[in-house]
């Protein structure tokens, strides 16, 4: 019996996982059909450009505030800790290069994207799923609307258009933040520290920033819109789909951060 | 505002923080890439980065754009700004900002300043960069012959006895000079009067060499006359000079023997020489080689070393005898019971501040004590008597002491008995008091002789001492107080005596 019990157990145990995984793989299919069915409707008119532009507005004037306290401190934070690190072998000179480096490559582009995908994911998901659970995605299409082109299309064009300028000022007020330390709390040479900024920055440093953040704003927003529009259940609902589109958005950024520094590289 | 706008606003911002980054970076995807190249080629690059400074006269004319290796060589390219003209014959290096600061390609401009070097040309001169261990190495070399020098000057000048010859130099060079300056004062006018003298000697001279032009044309024109004469009368001169040749071949050959033998003489004491020449060169070779005594001194290490060692156990020892101090003191004692004088010498050598040696004669009236017993005889009464008399005696005293602060312990022989003491020294060390005591076996059960004193400096070399003598002994009355005197000082000359006896160090 104990025996026959464990297998239920192992069966059941297995079972779960076995869902779990067919779950994952039904929702990376969905998602891609949800971008083809994106792709596919961007360019048939008319063309949702009021909508766009709020998405815009929501998306990238909204988030200017959160992205650019991120990005000053983390430049702040980043000439600190590389000064207290240099300085140990007589290369503080380099701060700058390192703040301006790590700023345009990876850190502007990252945290911006995190921020967003806390910010506007979560607005996204929330605001779809609701429309969801109280069916007014249905609504939608009985008035003969796609949702998909009304809905789905104007965000991720406005998340993708937009998160790259967002990056573009979080690099600017970046590495003005490590200026404002290396310089007025650390003492560095002013004119050095511009110099050294500017010597080893290339402009690839910062377009690949730009295509990350690209990426990043299509990944969150597509993942967002899904999550919304899977919600079922009521409230409860769209706080799991919710909480689902910040997590999975969040992991994305990151997972597909390393692929493609690395492609970039 | 309207929702349009704002986004307008956002994104016109954008790029325009965009493009101001594009044009400040240093290199935009090769577009817009001013100046022109030049490549040098170099045997090590190390160090050298790309877009390091290349730089001219220190200013910065550019940038190295590439680094490859072509063959076994570090090929630069760089990049110099537009306007730069570079001369063919110039010569490139690589340098480092300060000792461990960055590398830089530095350009030392040729002197050609008509052929400059065209866009895509290479600069053929380079010099190898510097090797900074190398560098060092050499560096610590010449630093250490550097310090052999100055430590060298140091024995010699630094020293007291240096400083007083270079004064002494000084006052010398001094003293010469204001000689020299009071003979020239004194003797202007002589001195005038000499070089108008040479002055119109030397017109004189001229005068008379003019003046006497005729005369020399004679002079000259007999001389002509002369050589003319001999000319015409040469024929008879070599006849007699052939007779005399004649004559000195006829004595020779009367001489010949004798001519032989001093020719063979000759030869045999250049045989001799030669010998003697061989010897030394045998000789020389062994000193060289390092064989016989001459040679191990002059080829072996041992021998330098040796002598090093000997030279620093020297040195060592001159410095020991010249930290050591030694003082002479001298004091005199009024006991009042019996009124006495006791006399003392004493030498303390003091080799640091710490510990001394002393070394002391005493002159002790009361020093030797003996008794006699009498016995008389009186009426068939015998009484004994028992008579005690002290005389002279000369005793010495050898102690060590040691010092911890104001307190010095001392131990060893006192007035030529064993004993011990210790003085505590107060007021910066002008009030000593102390206390003495020795002679613990002393006969007639005497208890010990105790002593307690003080001494005060009233000057430096002069003290005044006090005290109580053999405190203990009141059954012999010999309990006294004294008072007395001394001086003392530091005792250079001694020590000199004392630095020539052989001491190991």
């Amino acid at each position: 019996m104990a025996k026959e019990g464990n297998r239920i157990g192992l069966n059941a145990a297995l079972e779960k996982f076995g869902t779990r995984v067919f779950g994952m793989l039904e929702d990376l299919g969905n998602i891609f059909v949800l971008l083809l069915q994106c792709v596919s409707w961007v360019f048939r008119p008319p063309s949702e450009f009021r909508n766009i532009v709020k998405q815009m507005e929501e998306v990238g004037i909204r988030s200017m505030p959160v992205v650019l306290v991120t990005a000053t401190f983390t430049g702040m934070v980043i000439a600190l800790q590389s000064w207290s690190g240099f300085q140990r072998f007589q290369a503080t000179s380099l701060v700058g290069s390192v703040v301006a480096l790590s700023i345009t490559r990876e850190l502007g582009p990252v945290f911006a994207g995190l921020m967003v995908s806390g910010r506007v994911g979560a607005a996204m998901a929330a605001e779809l799923g609701t429309m969801k659970v109280t069916e007014q995605i249905d609504a939608l299409v009985t008035l003969a609307t796609n949702p998909v082109k009304y809905l789905v299309v104007p965000r991720v064009i406005a998340a993708t258009v937009v998160l790259p300028i967002l990056v573009v000022f979080a690099d600017l007020v970046g590495i003005l933040g490590g200026y404002f330390v290396a310089v007025y709390l650390l003492g560095a040479n002013s004119y050095v520290y511009i110099n050294k900024t500017y010597q080893y920055l290339e402009f690839k440093d910062i377009y690949t920033g730009l295509v990350k953040a690209a990426v990043f704003g299509f990944l969150i927003a597509i993942i967002s819109c899904y999550n919304g529009f899977i919600a079922q259940g009521g409230a409860e609902g769209v706080g799991r789909a919710t909480m689902r589109a910040v997590v999975a958005s969040s992991m994305v950024v990151l997972i597909s951060d390393y692929f493609m520094t690395s492609l970039m590289f | 505002m309207s929702r349009e706008a704002k986004v307008g606003i956002f994104v016109v911002l954008g790029l325009v923080v965009l493009t101001y980054f594009t044009f400040r970076v240093s290199k935009w995807g090769g577009i817009g890439e001013k100046g022109y190249k030049l490549s040098v080629d170099f045997e090590n690059a190390s160090g050298l980065e790309p877009k390091a400074n290349v730089k001219m006269a220190g200013v910065p004319v550019g940038k190295v754009e590439e680094i490859q290796l072509v063959g076994n060589r570090a090929r630069l390219v760089l990049r110099v700004n537009e306007g730069i003209r570079i001369p063919v014959d110039s010569v490139a290096s690589v340098q480092t900002q300060g000792l461990l600061g960055e590398k830089y390609v530095e350009i030392l401009p040729g002197k050609q300043a008509d052929q400059m070097l065209p866009s895509g040309g290479r600069i053929a001169n380079t010099v190898a960069p510097v090797n900074l261990d190398e560098m060092i190495r050499k560096l610590s070399l010449i630093a250490d012959d550097v310090k052999r020098f100055t430590d060298s000057l140091a024995g010699s000048i630094g020293t007291e006895e240096g400083k007083r010859s270079v004064t002494e130099i000084l006052r010398n060079v001094r003293e010469a000079s204001a000689v020299l300056r009071n003979v020239t004062a004194g003797n202007e006018d002589r001195l005038n009067r000499i070089l108008a003298n040479i002055d119109t000697l030397s017109a004189d001279l001229k005068d008379i060499s003019s003046s006497n032009k005729e005369d020399l044309r004679a002079t000259i024109a007999n001389l002509r006359s002369f050589s003319q004469t001999l000319k015409e009368q040469t024929p008879g001169l070599a006849k007699k000079l052939e007779a005399m040749g004649d004559q000195v071949s006829g004595v020779i050959g009367e001489n010949r023997e004798n001519i032989k033998e001093s020719i063979s003489n000759l030869k045999s004491a250049s045989a001799k020489l030669d010998n003697t020449l061989l010897a030394a060169e045998k000789v020389f070779a062994k000193i060289e080689r390092g064989e016989g005594t001459l040679g191990k001194l002059v080829n072996d290490n041992t021998a330098h070393t040796s002598l090093t060692d000997t030279l620093d156990g020297i040195n060592r020892y001159v410095r020991k005898t010249e930290a050591l101090k030694t003082f002479l003191d001298y004091r005199l004692e009024y006991q009042t019971e019996p009124s006495e004088y006791k006399h003392y010498v004493n030498l303390r050598l003091q080799p640091s501040a710490d510990k001394y040696y002393l070394i002391g004669v005493v002159d002790d009236p009361l020093g030797k004590l003996s008794a006699t017993d009498t016995t008389t005889v009186t009426d068939g009464v015998t009484t004994k008597t028992q008579s005690d008399t002290y005389s002279n005696k000369l005793k010495f005293s050898a102690q060590v002491a040691k010092r911890f602060s104001g307190l010095t312990l001392r131990g060893g022989v006192m007035e030529s008995t064993g004993g011990v003491g210790a003085d505590y020294e107060i007021l910066k060390d002008r009030l000593t008091v102390g206390v003495d005591a020795f002679d613990f076996t002393r006969k007639g059960n005497q208890p010990p002789h105790l002593k307690a004193f003080g001494n005060y400096d009233i000057v430096k070399n002069l003290f005044i001492t006090g005290g109580v003598d053999d405190i203990l002994n009141d059954e012999k009355s010999l309990r006294t107080f004294f008072l007395g005197f001394g001086i003392k000082f530091e005792d250079e000359d001694l020590k000199t005596v004392l630095g020539a006896v052989p001491i190991k160090p």
